[in-house]
């Protein structure tokens, strides 16, 4: 017989084994809580949280050890395993966040806790996708979850309203992107993404160059909609109004930092085709996002649209680094590691911001609007500080990892000589700075407002602590960690 | 022989076509839609493409048609009113485009050749296609499998009925 694999499985089961030992515990989950009728969320919550924390160190022991290997569609370097920690520290965090949620709003917790394992799964896929399908399905899957948890809220018409509306537009946006990777597949005759890499338009008489630039312009509207980059962008505020605090924290720091990770793999690998014009387009998008992000969120009350369009405009600053990642075609460490630098402050901070809002409702009654926060620093001195120190580190204030991303970002693009954008991106800065200051001021020198918090449970005191923590420690302390992030797109492979 | 099956499947399609358009009630045009999906996979049958014929009635005749006749049922549709003959902007549209569509393939009929034909014997044969699937593209395989199982966790969790949690919380 002949032989049908050339696949060494042992080597693939290792590599791959944080993705294989997430859909597992999802699926065990599921098989527990059908065999069990009483739901347990503590007890799923520790194990949940124990396994997390192993796949996390075990990932890190790839990420140290990994030679760049692609198989089976799927490949394994550096910064496929950088990608994964921040998405692996995204979902402890979101789980210690969510511990409330699912014992008080009527859901299973089972069910919720196997979606956000399995969209995680599908971030790592995204992560480690060699072939354009498999990046497709990992969003599909990533997608999928998120949608069914954003209408996962009870009985409340806006969460079923912004499930319904994310759907619907998440569908269209995939069609985008599947309609894109069929015109890719129709220039080169294969979906890999060393294909497109290895791909050459010097003499194209065949009128391939229109349809790579369509599947291009196709594939850039359909990701442009995961990463909510302006005009793509009219989705998030209500969805992320709409959807379970916990679940709109796991949307803006993990979602988005899966649907960058496809974003970067498929525009380097089309990067060095000279007929694309890339620089225009990508300047163009991340002029638009950042600008139109800010200038909107100036007149937001509500503090989970603020944080949405804060999060859009925080995906413009992404964009000017990929921009100048793609300049001269050549791939500059500092700068694409500034990128994968920023996606760990910005899933940090916006992880921590979102857990002191959940933090606020955890009675259950909605507290989100901005006034909602008069006077906290006298009802939760904790809590007051903690969202001053995530909202002055988005802003950008040294001795914050938000200082020290957008600092290693904005110097890639001057490295890269980005001039103009750059100049752009610090005056957005600066107009960002007005918003992040008003529930400032309102915490601190607004009368309270509302009866004394009581304590907060240990988990998401936990999880606002870890948030709180890293943000400072890498805020004072970042070099390692862009050492790290330079050596993680030091080999990238296709 | 072959050529007296190709002509009874090419009758049972374009009738039941027509019918289709023709029929006042939609479940009965749904129908006639079923038998013309039918005709279409026992068209491929005659191709020699067994699997696409397994899947044109599997996917199209299964599935499609039984969610359009579950939604016909849910609309509950009024059949007084659609008795009356609408000529509306889109129904114009429509007919101008779809004579468009006939006149190109009426015209375009006469260019194929048999040169379009010669593909390798087992192109597509539902053998060929299962090795692909479980050697080349197996994960792509496994993570549809992963995506059909968070979809049906997700219909389970949003179409559970609300009582039952309204119940669970009281004690």
């Amino acid at each position: 017989m002949e032989k049908l694999f050339n696949t060494d499985w042992n080597l693939l089961l290792q590599l791959a084994l944080p993705m294989v030992l997430l859909a597992g515990l999802g699926m065990s989950l599921l098989l527990c809580s059908a065999f069990f009728p009483r739901d347990r969320p503590k007890i799923f919550l520790g194990v949940l949280l124990l396994a997390i924390l192993g796949i996390l160190f075990y990932t890190w022991m790839q990420w140290r050890v990994v030679v760049p290997l692609s198989q089976e569609m799927l490949l394994f370097d550096r910064f496929s395993y950088s990608l994964d920690l921040i998405v692996l520290v995204t979902l402890l965090i979101v789980l210690l966040l969510c511990s409330k949620y699912v014992s008080a709003e009527g859901t299973r917790s089972s069910e919720v806790y196997a979606l956000f394992l399995f969209a995680v799964v599908g971030m790592m896929l995204i992560h480690h996708g060699a072939d354009l399908i498999v990046i497709f399905l990992g969003i599909e899957i990533m997608s999928l979850s998120s949608y069914i948890l954003t209408g996962s809220r009870r009985g409340i018409i806006r969460s079923y309203e912004a499930a319904m509306k994310y759907f619907i537009l998440g569908s269209f946006a995939s069609c985008f992107l599947l309609y894109g990777i069929a015109l890719a597949y129709g220039v080169t005759g294969s979906t890999s993404l060393a294909s497109l890499q290895s791909l050459s338009l010097a003499a194209d008489t065949s009128g391939n160059t229109v349809l790579l630039t369509m599947s291009v312009a196709f594939l850039l509207v359909g990701l442009g909609f995961k990463i909510a980059a302006v005009p793509f962008h009219l989705w998030a505020p209500d969805v992320y109004e709409g959807a379970p605090t916990p679940v709109t924290a796991f949307m803006a720091a993990g979602v988005k930092t899966a649907a960058f990770a496809a974003l970067l793999r498929i525009v380097l690998a089309l990067g060095h085709l000279p007929q694309i014009p890339w620089i225009p387009v990508l300047w163009i998008l991340s002029a638009l996002t950042m600008t139109i992000g800010n200038l909107v969120a100036l007149r937001q009350t509500h503090i989970k649209r603020l944080l949405a369009y804060s999060s859009v405009a925080h995906a413009g600053y992404l964009l000017v680094g990929v921009t100048a990642a793609l300049q001269n075609n050549t791939l500059s460490d500092a700068t694409l590691g500034g990128v994968v630098f920023y996606l760990f402050a910005y899933s940090l901070m916006t992880l921590g911001a979102f857990g002191v809002v959940v933090a606020m409702g955890h009675r259950g009654e909605q507290v989100e609007e901005l006034s909602d926060f008069s006077g906290l620093s006298q009802r939760h001195p904790f809590l007051a500080a903690a969202l001053t120190v995530f909202l002055l580190s988005m802003a950008g204030i040294p001795a914050t990892i938000g200082f020290a991303g957008k600092f290693y970002l904005f110097a890639g693009a001057v490295e890269a000589g980005f001039y103009g954008l750059t100049i752009l991106a610090v005056l957005n800065s600066v107009i960002s700075v007005y918003y992040y200051f008003a529930p400032i001021i309102k915490m601190y020198f607004q009368p309270p407002r509302g009866y004394e918090l009581p304590p907060l449970s240990y988990p998401l005191l936990a999880a606002v602590f870890l948030c709180l923590f890293t943000v400072l420690y890498l805020g004072i302390f970042p070099s390692d960690l862009f050492l790290m992030a330079r050596e993680s797109v030091k080999e990238l492979i296709f | 022989m072959e050529l007296i099956l190709f002509y009874l499947f090419a009758g049972v399609v374009v009738s039941s076509a027509l019918l289709v358009v023709f029929f006042r009630n939609p479940l009965s045009s749904a129908l006639a839609l079923v038998a013309a999906l039918f005709g279409v996979a026992a068209l491929f049958v005659l191709l020699h493409a067994y699997f696409l014929a397994a899947i044109q009635v599997l996917v199209y005749a299964g599935a499609v048609m039984v969610l359009f006749i579950f939604i016909i049922m849910m609309m509950n549709l009024d059949l007084t009113t659609l008795r009356k003959i609408h000529y509306s902007f889109t129904g114009i549209v429509g007919a101008l485009f779809g004579s468009y569509l006939a006149a190109i393939l009426i015209l375009r009929l006469g260019y194929f050749s048999e040169a379009a034909r010669a593909t390798p014997e087992d192109y597509g044969s539902i053998a060929s296609i299962g090795k692909l699937l479980f050697t080349d593209y197996q994960v792509p395989f496994e993570m549809t499998s992963l995506l059909l199982l968070v979809a049906i966790i997700g219909a389970v969790m949003l179409a559970k009925k609300e009582a039952k949690h309204a119940a669970r919380q009281a004690p």
